[in-house]
């Protein structure tokens, strides 16, 4: 297991936000937690990634004891992230962005960086080289020198993704990949997260979209109300009383028959 | 000049050879500038003049400096004439009390204000907007109470001599020797500002500028930045201060006052936020116009308030970004 | 020894209220547009000033003053109208470096249309200082405590029982629901800045009397209004008042017991400490940053 959680909670004042979670991430498989909106999920990935110090339990990366833990030292240990509201830094460009994202694999003394030594040219040029990669991988190739504020909202969920995968992580958390993207835009997620497993990235998905969901995901994590509520493969979590009352509702079960 | 523009232009596409080479903004700015230093001197009419431009290499290097935190990290500094002071006020105090040779006197005096800004600076730097502004003019501003206060160490409020250099014999006074120390050193710092923001480093800052927890999860330690690129524009500050208390051979208090602090960030402001170039320009403007027309004298504050506004509202990329803008607009079809 | 310490109680309060006054006018401007005004000093030089030249010109103080704080509320909503309301959007860095520049701008006017002197107005009921167990108590501070209680009263009845008081407090939760419903945000803002300006100006006329003004003065009430808003919690209306007397007390203690050069680094040494271990202030509420 990649990533444990063990009974994790959130309190803020006087709500819980998460309580008593216990879950487990495998490695190379791709991971969705689902629920209604405000069941705590992307209170869990701000726990899990360091943004927010849990109130109670534990978290386990990779063996490792990681709670409280800030997110550049996890990064340091190959956790990676995106945002549901996105952190992209727009005023640099879509290649810069994702040059940012290999900071850790940089030459990063700042010697070098003042001289301008030989070093630091061959690793520029590396990672320069790396981020038109992976702006390839991701469909961004021709838009590498736009600023990334001005790029589509699609676009730039992708950039997110490009720039959290330039940092080679061993997991990587998305929260709502998809959200506010057009049909063609989450079949191009769609794809990029497919190809992640075989990169040897084990992927966290948050999302609502439940075609997505069901045909991407090995397991399954349902929240409500800052609980478990279920897990299990998609085919089971379809088939749940429970999730689908809690959560999907009617229209929910239609959409989840025809997914 | 923005690295981003610099990054565009080392694109394949761009003419090979020395062409080429020259034609990157970067190293094509640092010629360019290199040459202006070259030949300003035999331009200009009289000592006047020089020393004039004497004055507008040494603000030029402290918002340089400034730039970099200000305009690159995106933080704030209302109180950076702190350093300022400081480093002229070591040029001031170590010979004349502590009989450290005036040669060194910058050297050691460069180094405390770099200490001082790494213990200030850690602390600070984890405020944010508005409360960082005001700690950092509360920090000025202590730092000048100190200064008009200590009459025995400083000479108060009327200021204190400064010994001058002695090279191989000759007492360094003259405007024009002046010249070409400031000249090098603001070249040689222009050029370290070049490359530290096309690096990554200059990522680093520019990524927290735009969203620190975009670039924490990236594995860039935001505080230890923050407070590298803070002591870095201290140094540069402090560098600068030493120069003119070198040269002006008496120093007095507003050095370190708010109204220079303001004076720098306005500088910043005007040349452009995030240009390096830009701060050259913006000092070059707000210094010299007072130097050269003394009946502005009177206005200064007013002329500096109206440009602070009014560049934030209108032009606020400052002066030297939005012309590059505009001449990269132009020159495409 | 108490004659002293009294001395240094009453002169402590009396310019504490003058810094609850700028903390007040903080509050308000943060309140209503959460922009951190540094110009807010500038209105209390301009209340002082204003008055004190008034006087010279020949108007009696019970004209002047009164005048004076119009003049300068009217300074206040020219700064909220052609500096803070087409800077829309901005970011906070922005809107910092726009009121630095006001604030030097208003400085710079002020040593134009004045000059560089100190100035003072006589005591409203004189300059005799009235002796209490020892200590002198000069009845200015009287004038200026009553004022200070009479306007933070004054904002309190506007705020809960009028109606535009609390369409300023609804502007200032969500501005976005006060403009859906029909509130004019635009002049409400507008509003918050004359009243703001008003009340600094109100701050200068009432401790001219005591510690003199000049064109500069404005930088020092502003950081130290400052220290006194932050210590009483960003926000607070009563903070602001409480904090403006902790630091004027600090103030006047440290004159008098430590070293008089350095009273105002005390300012300076309350925002650090509040900022560092308390940064909610007293009285303040905490804000997540959400992400």
């Amino acid at each position: 297991m990649i990533l444990e959680l063990e009974n994790l909670g959130m309190r803020f004042g006087g709500v819980k936000a998460v309580d008593g979670l216990s879950y487990a991430i495998e490695r190379g498989k791709v991971h969705a937690i689902i629920g209604p909106n405000g069941a705590g999920k992307t209170t869990l990935f701000n726990m899990v990634t360091g943004i927010y110090r849990p109130t109670a339990g534990r978290i386990r990366f990779d063996g490792e004891d990681v709670t409280g833990m800030p997110p550049e030292e996890l990064a340091r240990r190959g956790m990676c992230r995106t945002f549901q509201n996105l952190q992209i830094f727009e005023q640099m460009t879509a290649l810069e962005n994702v040059m940012v994202g290999r900071h850790l694999h940089e030459d990063r003394n700042i010697l070098d960086h003042v001289f301008r030594l030989p070093r630091l040219r061959a690793s520029e040029a590396a990672s320069r080289a790396r981020a038109l990669e992976l702006l390839e991988v991701v469909g961004l190739a021709e838009l590498a020198d736009q600023p990334a504020g001005a790029l589509p909202y699609g676009a730039m969920k992708r950039l997110e993704i490009a720039r959290a995968l330039a940092a080679e992580p061993k997991l990587l958390l998305l929260d709502e990949p998809a959200a506010g993207c057009n049909a063609t835009e989450t079949r191009e997620i769609d794809e990029v997260i497919r190809g992640l497993p075989r990169r040897g990235v084990t992927v966290g998905l948050i999302e609502h979209d439940m075609p997505l969901v069901m045909n991407l995901s090995d397991h399954i994590l349902v929240l409500d109300y800052g609980r478990k509520l279920a897990e299990g493969k998609a085919a089971e979590i379809r088939r749940n009383p429970d999730v689908i009352a809690a959560y999907l509702g009617t229209h929910g079960q239609e959409a989840v028959a025809h997914a | 000049m923005s690295a981003r523009a610099a990054v565009g232009a080392q694109r394949p596409s761009a003419a090979g050879g020395w062409l080429g080479w020259l034609r990157r903004p970067r190293t094509g700015g640092l010629v360019l500038l290199g040459l202006i230093l070259l030949i300003l001197p035999f331009l200009l009419p009289n000592r006047f003049y020089v020393s004039v431009a004497v004055l507008v290499g040494i603000n030029a290097l402290a918002v340089v400096g400034l730039n970099l935190l200000v305009g690159y990290a995106g933080q704030i500094s209302l109180g950076h004439a702190g350093f300022f002071g400081l480093g002229a006020y070591a040029c001031g105090i170590l010979p004349t009390h502590l009989g450290v040779p005036p040669l060194l006197a910058p050297v050691i005096g460069v180094v405390v204000v770099a200490g001082i800004a790494f213990v200030v600076g850690r602390p600070i730097l984890r405020l944010k907007g508005h409360y960082l502004a005001m700690a950092t003019l509360g920090f000025g501003l202590l730092v000048s109470l100190l200064i008009g206060n200590e009459r025995e160490l400083t000479g108060g409020p009327d200021g204190m001599q400064v010994e001058r250099l002695v090279i191989f014999g000759t007492r360094l006074r003259q405007a024009e020797t002046w010249y070409w120390i400031v000249a090098v050193c603001l070249f040689l710092g222009v050029w370290v500002a070049l490359n530290l923001m096309d690096s990554p480093t200059g990522r680093a800052l520019r990524a927290l500028h735009d969203s620190e927890v975009g670039a924490r999860v990236n594995g860039v330690d935001v505080a230890a930045y923050k407070l590298l690129v803070f002591v870095i524009s201290a140094i540069y500050a402090g560098l600068a201060g030493a120069l003119n208390a070198l040269y002006a051979g008496l120093i007095t208090p507003d050095l370190a006052g708010f109204l220079r602090s303001v004076e720098f960030v306005t500088m910043v402001v005007l040349g452009g936020m995030g240009s390096t170039f830009g701060s050259l320009v913006g000092a070059a403007i707000l210094t010299s116009l007072p130097q050269l027309l003394t009946v502005l004298h009177e206005y200064e504050q007013v002329v500096l308030g109206l440009i602070l506004m009014a560049c934030m509202i209108f032009l606020p990329k400052g002066v030297v970004p939005t012309l590059a803008q505009r001449l990269r607009r132009e020159r495409r079809p | 020894m108490l004659g002293e310490f009294l001395q240094f109680l009453f002169s402590g309060l009396t310019v504490g209220a003058v810094y609850a006054l700028v903390a007040l006018g903080f509050t308000l401007i943060f309140n209503a547009s959460h922009v951190v005004n540094f110009a807010q000093g500038e209105f209390v030089m301009l209340g002082g000033m204003t008055t004190v030249f008034l006087g010279y010109a020949g108007l009696p103080l019970l004209l002047a003053a009164p005048l004076a704080i119009v003049i300068t509320a009217l300074v206040g909503a020219a700064l909220y109208k052609l500096a803070i309301a087409p800077a829309r959007g901005a970011t906070v860095v922005t809107l910092i470096i726009i009121t630095i520049g006001a604030s030097i701008f208003l400085r710079g006017i002020a040593q134009l249309v004045f000059d560089k002197e100190f100035h003072r107005l006589p005591g409203f009921s004189g300059d005799d200082p009235i002796l209490i167990l020892g200590a002198a108590l000069l009845p200015q501070s009287l004038w200026v405590l009553g004022f200070t209680l009479i306007t933070v009263l004054g904002l309190f009845l506007f705020f809960n029982r009028t109606t535009l008081g609390k369409a300023v407090l609804a502007t200032s939760i969500n501005r976005l629901a006060a403009q859906l419903v029909g509130l004019n945000v635009d002049a409400i803002l507008l509003l918050s800045f004359a009243l703001s300006a008003a009340i600094g100006a109100l701050g200068g006329i009432l401790i001219t009397p005591i510690t003199l003004t000049s064109y500069d003065a404005g930088t020092m009430l502003a950081l130290k209004g400052f220290a006194a808003a932050i210590l009483g919690g960003f926000g607070s209306p009563f903070g602001a008042v409480l904090g403006g007397l902790i630091v004027g007390l600090a103030e006047a203690l440290t004159a008098g017991y430590l070293s008089s050069a350095y009273k105002d680094a005390v300012g300076f040494l309350i925002i650090l400490v509040v900022l560092f271990f308390m940064p909610r202030g007293l009285m303040g509420t905490a804000s997540v940053e959400r992400v």
